[in-house]
């Protein structure tokens, strides 16, 4: 047995679908999956969110995810959202430049580097963050714990943006906050 | 007759109820390391984006040596009780969180003695088929093959979730885990930093936990904890009071370390629970108590994981005239690897137990009273990704015990991971239960010799499937049917009649469905229900080569029925209600029930909740065990927690 290539043989059947080819050689390949469970999180939180109305410009209006600061996903989070739906709506991924244009997000997903970016004044946006990237913590935070991806969710702070979240979702993290 | 209902006294029982009358004074009288992620199967070609929100927060994401998988595509029926689950259930003993599973049925005997069992031969003295672990320490008694959930208990504020398995274990299990596997896992340390105080009382009940955790160095965690409990009376059938109140404590640490690419866990409980016997007289004090210590190291190896894990238990039973102890040493080892498209895992076992009974003067007794039992197991499964989302999983177990000598247990499994997320199993399982000291050692000269008994076996053919149709809609459904063979019998001497001879010379069928499912109303409102359906064939009547009409089997509601709702009515209010509707026993009477529970967060750090506990009936009973049975009436208990 060669322990290296067996790793590769695991990971590869775990992400077929997800990446087209096999992941180039000396990609940190663990990174790899736990973005990719980062990305679909960042899908199913759509469906266990609610926002207010008026959040969607109209009917068809699609939820909107969006990444600031630097972005880990290498194309995770378009393969992820593509052809699924939320409330029957689309999903939509972009990446603003501004504080500004970042408030019209539904989730914001928060890279390294992104503080800034979070929008003031508790619009109706999910803002999501990851241990990997800062320690300030936003409604749902990403952490790693015994081994898995999971997170911890903020309670008070979705309320303060008239955000509910799915009881499914809060019996998943690993603590809920106020609310 | 009641005087004796205890763990020595299962002698008795077991023997003949019939004779036990005519008797004056009829007294006195495993698990490797597997996890259910071991024993599922892995998901093949797994595409993430059809995974649940469950699911992903399964998937191992920095283990590279191991293919992630989900309990959700385990070729098994699995139930799992999430600490959130236990929370808002307001539960406050393990065997209460249990009933939350629908795959078991849990039978509350006294105010601390439950019996627990899936699939059948449910009873105090007879649900001897299953299971239990905590943290990959088997907790089931060598003395009866059942589990003494007086002595067992865990703190469920740390209770990471509870995996509960109906139907045999495989080959990565005990061969105690012929009818179902109880996983109880606690969270790791760096999940349990800070402190933790809750306490809670009421009209019948009054508990209490501490716990304090924190970092370890740089790649580390640990916790410590302590909890005491007290419980109310039960209510004679006929009326009074039980006079069978209870209370104990219990204390323990966890530390996980990671050093280099290895993890190590080492932790520790110990216990002392004061109970009463002799009830019906003036009640005297008895007392359970105990400790444990286990080990657990893996690090990666050849491409993948090594496992090794040690524990060591002691539980001893202090009544007057009457000591049983049991001193039980634990090593296992397992090797996880991929080659290919299999899956392998190897792994051996080696577990002794130092048993010893005093048995009080004039009654059954165990020849000898000490006994050093051993039993060795080695064990292979290769899961196979066959390709089209088919996994085929082939298990083998050669086990040796000093009692009855090697068995050799095969399962084979297959399960298919349709297009649409959904999953159809199937598996057939050759499963046993090794004879235990009262089996093997139960002596009363002149009246009963310690026989021959062999191990039980028994053959399970299942069949399952699971989907989650809709984004707020998942459900289960699981077929068995399962035949046993040398069941526990109780037979007569030719021509002489005595002495009698526990045999095993038990037939039975057994099958029935299993199904469950949830669904989320509103994103703060989920809806879930469980079924269950079993059907026993076997002959009841008494003949010299069974004397007890096969009393081994137990005795099972046919149906029963688990509806819970679990409601977020505000942001800081959660109303649960759960209710549990249970057939008829054998000479018991079906009962529903209904527990409510109201909870209110404060702040992120307090919370308190109020539970009515079995609110319909003015009394019920809910096991058909004569001697020992006892009812149950409405009760209230309040809670405060406080975590910072």
């Amino acid at each position: 047995m060669f322990p290296g290539r067996a790793s590769i043989i695991v990971l590869a059947a775990l992400i077929q679908g997800l990446v087209p080819a096999a992941p180039a050689a000396g990609q940190p390949l663990q990174s790899t999956l736990e973005y990719s469970v980062k990305a679909n999180y960042l899908v199913r939180f759509a469906a266990f969110v609610e926002w207010p109305a008026q959040s969607f410009a109209t009917n068809r209006a699609p939820v909107v995810i969006c990444v600031v600061g630097r972005d880990p996903f290498e194309g995770a989070l378009e393969r992820a959202a593509r052809a699924q739906t939320a409330h029957g709506r689309a999903l939509a991924v972009r990446r603003p430049a501004t504080a500004e244009a970042a408030a019209d997000c539904h989730i914001l997903y928060v890279g390294r580097g992104g503080d800034s970016l979070i929008p003031a004044g508790e619009p109706a946006v999910l803002v999501v963050t990851d241990a990997a990237a800062t320690a300030n913590r936003g409604m749902i935070h990403f952490v790693i714990a015994d081994d898995r991806v999971r997170f911890h969710i903020d309670l008070q702070a979705a309320s303060r943006s008239r955000l509910s979240i799915s009881s499914r979702l809060l019996n998943l993290a690993l603590s809920v906050r106020g609310g | 007759m009641r005087q004796f209902r205890r763990g020595a006294a299962v002698a008795a029982f077991l023997v003949l109820p019939a004779v036990a009358q005519a008797e004056e004074a009829p007294a006195g009288a495993e698990a490797p390391i597997a996890t259910a992620r071991q024993l599922g199967f892995g998901p093949g070609d797994q595409d993430l984006t059809r995974l649940s929100l469950e699911e992903l927060a399964m998937v191992e994401v920095t283990s590279v040596s191991r293919r992630p998988e989900a309990l959700a595509d385990a070729a098994a029926a699995i139930f799992v009780i999430s600490n959130d689950d236990i929370r808002r259930s307001g539960a406050t003993s393990l065997p209460e969180a249990l009933r939350l599973a629908p795959n078991l049925n849990v039978q509350r005997v006294n105010s601390v003695d439950y019996a627990i069992s899936a699939r059948g031969f449910n009873g105090y003295e007879t649900s001897n088929k299953l299971l239990v672990l905590v943290d990959g320490r088997s907790i089931y008694s060598t003395l009866h093959s059942g589990v003494f959930w007086d002595a067992r208990d865990v703190m469920l504020q740390d209770v990471e979730r509870i995996e509960v398995i109906s139907g045999p274990g495989g080959a990565l299990y005990g061969s105690n885990a012929m009818n179902g596997v109880i996983n109880i896992i606690t969270r790791p340390a760096a999940d349990t930093r800070g402190t933790l105080i809750s306490v809670g009382a009421g009209n019948r009940d009054a508990d209490w936990a501490l716990r304090h955790g924190g970092d370890l160095g740089g790649s580390g965690a640990w916790r410590i904890y302590a909890m005491g409990h007290r419980r109310g009376e039960s209510w004679d059938p006929a009326g009074p009071e039980a006079n069978d109140d209870a209370e104990g404590t219990r204390a323990g640490v966890r530390a996980d370390w990671r050093a280099g690419d290895g993890r190590l866990t080492l932790q520790g409980d110990v216990f002392d629970n004061q109970v009463t016997i002799n009830e019906n007289l003036l009640g005297t004090e008895a007392h359970v108590r105990g400790g444990n210590l286990l080990g657990r190291w893996s690090a990666p190896l050849a491409g993948g994981e090594l496992q090794v894990q040690a524990f060591w238990d002691r539980y001893e039973r202090d009544e007057p005239d009457t000591l049983e102890k049991s001193e039980t040493w634990d090593l296992a080892v397992q090797h996880a690897m991929e080659i290919g498209r299999h899956r392998i895992v190897l792994g051996a076992g080696h577990r002794e137990v130092d048993s010893h009974l005093t048995a009080p003067p004039g009654g059954p007794f165990l020849d000898p009273p000490d006994r050093t039992l051993t039993l060795t197991n080695l064990f292979a499964q290769d899961q196979i990704a066959l390709g089209g989302g088919v996994t085929l999983t082939l298990g083998a177990k050669f086990e040796d015990n000093s009692f009855s000598g090697p068995e050799f247990l095969p399962s084979v499994r297959v399960a298919w991971q349709r297009p649409g997320g959904d999953l159809l199993w199937g598996a057939i399982s050759r499963a046993s239960r090794t004879p235990n000291r009262i089996e093997r050692d139960l002596t009363l000269p002149g009246f009963l010799v310690g026989a021959e008994f062999r191990s039980e076996t028994a053959t399970a053919y299942e069949l399952g499937y699971r989907a989650n149709p809709l984004p707020r809609l998942s459900f289960s459904i699981n077929a068995f049917y399962n035949v046993y063979d040398d069941l526990r019998t109780v037979s007569a001497t030719p021509v002489t009649l005595l002495p009698l001879n526990l045999t095993n010379r038990g037939e039975a069928e057994t099958w029935g469905v299993e199904a469950w499912g949830s669904y989320d109303v509103t994103p703060a409102w989920r809806l879930s229900a469980g079924l269950t359906a079993l059907t026993k064939d076997y002959d009841p009547t008494p003949t010299l080569d069974d004397l007890s009409g096969l009393i081994s089997i137990g005795d099972d509601p046919e149906h029963q029925l688990l509806v819970r709702s679990q409601h977020d009515l505000t942001d800081t209010l959660e109303l649960d209600v759960r209710l549990r509707a249970v057939d008829d026993l054998a000479t018991v009477d079906g009962y529903v029930e209904a527990d409510v529970r109201l909870g209110w967060r404060l702040t992120d750090q307090l919370e308190l909740s109020v539970t009515g506990r079995n609110l319909i009936e003015d009394r019920h009973v809910e096991t058909s065990d004569p001697l020992r049975g006892r009812a149950f009436g409405r009760s209230i208990f309040g809670a405060l927690q406080v975590s910072f």
